[in-house]
């Protein structure tokens, strides 16, 4: 998987906006600049893809095999898991605790790998964008827990899709 | 003015959401380091290293061939038991491996490659219309055997300049047309009984040697046709043979259709030639990032199998001829700095897994030094291929214009 437009499903899918607006109750200033941090901190994890991966004495392909399973298995743990909650604390820890999960992080690191920075990036901003969108829409409450499995069944296929890619190359 | 009713929801505390998080983490980086994320090693290897690799192989073969040019087949260490079974292909695929060391410069391996040769040159059979093949009196000829003769003659014409074998080279030439089919298919026997191609047996491994000896016959006489049959077979190939013979994994990791594709480098390509090549590749490249990450401990359970040289050499000269391609076509160039670091981790560890003189557990060091040995068992195709690989891998290594 090299094409941008694929990058870009891995990334959005990997972040699932629907289920991080889901946790988030209200428009929380501090949860947002969590999210935002951790957005950040996330694109500087990318950047390190090489280092990342020459410090695990791995190969691309390979890395982008095992973000395929990590991104896979959380789509599976989204579709049939229970139903997202709100939650409570430290508005500021909780944003970064949305965002900074081991899909998101093996996604982009794989991403960047294959793909470069730029389009990983993209990726990660959309996300964000659609995750405020989602928040600020006046969704029936119905709605958000089916856009949620539906993010999750992308991630499964996306995440089986990235397994291959990662076989398929050399 | 009453507030909007809501139905209760239970908050998840951040404490059990940072809680799940890191048992998330710790249990995806545990389970991934000792499986699909398992450290590649590639042990550190120089073109030396290479050269001997394939020279302690080729010594094992001709240290235990016999006066009428025949090879040790196969042979189990802890028993000393040979086995007397016997491979025709395997053994004209030998003879070119030792002509290959000696192309390379190591000529003290002729008389044993010549040896081998006159093994097949004595059971040549002549099958009509200038064509002639080879297999043990009585028996049906196979393509395979025919294919890999060709190509031991033409290394050892490349090696020691030497013409003489030139009517033999274009007789088995024509033997290989004849088994092929218009669609560019190759029939993988010649039944001496009727005297004719057997039109129901095809052979995985026959067709692209085949291929690369009509490619190679091209090259070296140049306008005699041999390119139409080239084009013919590597376009089956390339498009049908592996849906078609329903050959798995798909497509197959074929060395012979990788040497073929290396040869005709400079032929002028068409992109589904090169788009086959691409999927080869990535069929190779795949095992040797599976067999580094066979380190020690559960990485070498989650990692199964341990290969044998044969299997692995096959990878190896996958590789190299494919690298001889991307150093070519600018199509591939994306890929030949991975395909030539794939080919060296390969080498790396296969000549890591060769048997040297202290690791010896039998009776006959003669018959296990320079060898493989996968459960005990070594065979002849095991130095053969891995030899082969090896000198591909030098080449890379040294730098050297493939």
């Amino acid at each position: 998987m090299s094409g941008a437009a694929a990058v870009l499903a891995a990334v959005i899918a990997a972040w699932n906006p629907p289920l991080v607006a889901s946790r988030r109750a209200g428009l929380d200033g501090r949860r947002w600049v969590g999210m935002t941090l951790a957005a950040a901190a996330t694109l500087g994890v990318a950047l390190a893809a090489d280092p990342i991966l020459d410090a695990l004495d791995v190969s691309a392909p390979t890395f982008r095999s095992a973000a395929g399973a990590v991104l896979a298995a959380s789509g599976a743990r989204w579709f049939v898991g229970p139903r997202p909650k709100p939650d409570d604390g430290p508005p500021l820890v909780l944003g970064i605790v949305d965002v900074v999960t081991p899909a998101l992080l093996f996604a982009v690191t794989a991403t960047t790998a294959s793909s470069g920075w730029g389009v990983t990036a993209t990726g990660v901003v959309v996300a964000a964008l659609v995750t405020a969108a989602l928040q600020r829409l006046p969704l029936p409450p119905a709605v958000m827990p089916w856009l949620t499995r539906l993010v999750a069944g992308g991630a499964l296929g996306l995440g089986v899709a990235l397994i291959y890619a990662g076989i398929r190359a050399v | 003015m009453t507030a909007p009713s809501h139905p209760p929801v239970r908050r998840i505390p951040v404490r059990r959401r940072l809680a799940s998080l890191g048992v998330a983490w710790l249990v995806a980086a545990a389970v991934l380091r000792v499986t699909m994320l398992a450290p590649e090693q590639c042990p550190p290897f120089a073109a030396t290293d290479a050269r001997a690799a394939a020279v302690a192989a080729i010594d094992w073969v001709a240290a235990n061939q016999r006066a009428d040019g025949r090879y040790l087949y196969e042979y189990q260490r802890r028993t000393g038991a040979a086995s007397g079974a016997y491979n025709l292909v395997r053994h004209a695929a030998t003879t070119m491996a030792v002509y290959q060391l000696v192309a390379a410069g190591e000529t003290r391996y002729l008389e044993a490659a010549d040896r081998g040769l006159g093994y097949m040159l004595e059971r040549m059979v002549p099958t009509g219309e200038g064509a002639a093949g080879w297999a043990e009196p009585g028996d049906d000829i196979q393509l395979g055997a025919v294919a890999l003769l060709a190509k031991a003659l033409l290394v050892r014409r490349e090696a020691t300049g030497e013409t003489g074998y030139d009517g033999e080279l274009r007789a088995v030439g024509r033997f290989m047309v004849g088994q092929q089919q218009d669609d560019g298919v190759m029939l993988e026997s010649w039944l001496a009984g009727s005297a004719a191609a057997d039109p129901t047996r095809r052979s995985r491994y026959a067709t692209g040697e085949a291929l690369w000896a009509l490619a190679s016959l091209h090259d070296v006489f140049p306008g005699q046709g041999w390119d139409v049959a080239a084009w013919r077979t590597l376009d089956y190939l390339s498009l049908r043979r592996d849906d078609e013979e329903r050959l798995f994994p798909n497509p197959w990791p074929d060395q012979w259709a990788a040497y073929s594709l290396g040869q005709m480098a400079t032929w002028g390509l068409a992109d589904h030639h090169i788009a086959y090549a691409r999927r080869l590749a990535a069929a190779f490249g795949v095992q040797v990032r599976w067999d580094a990450q066979r380190g020690g401990g559960i990485a070498s359970m989650t990692h199964p199998p341990e290969p044998r040289g044969a299997g692995f050499g096959t990878v190896l000269e996958g590789l190299g001829s494919l690298g001889i391609l991307a150093s070519h076509d600018e199509r591939l160039s994306d890929l030949d700095t991975v395909l030539a670091e794939r080919l060296v981790c390969g080498a790396a560890r296969l000549a890591a897994a060769q048997t040297g003189g202290s690791d010896t557990v039998g009776d006959d060091p003669l018959r296990e030094v320079g060898a493989w040995f996968r459960n005990d068992v070594t065979r002849m195709d095991d130095q053969q291929h891995a030899a082969s690989g090896m000198l591909l891998a030098e080449a890379v290594l040294a730098g050297v214009e493939r």
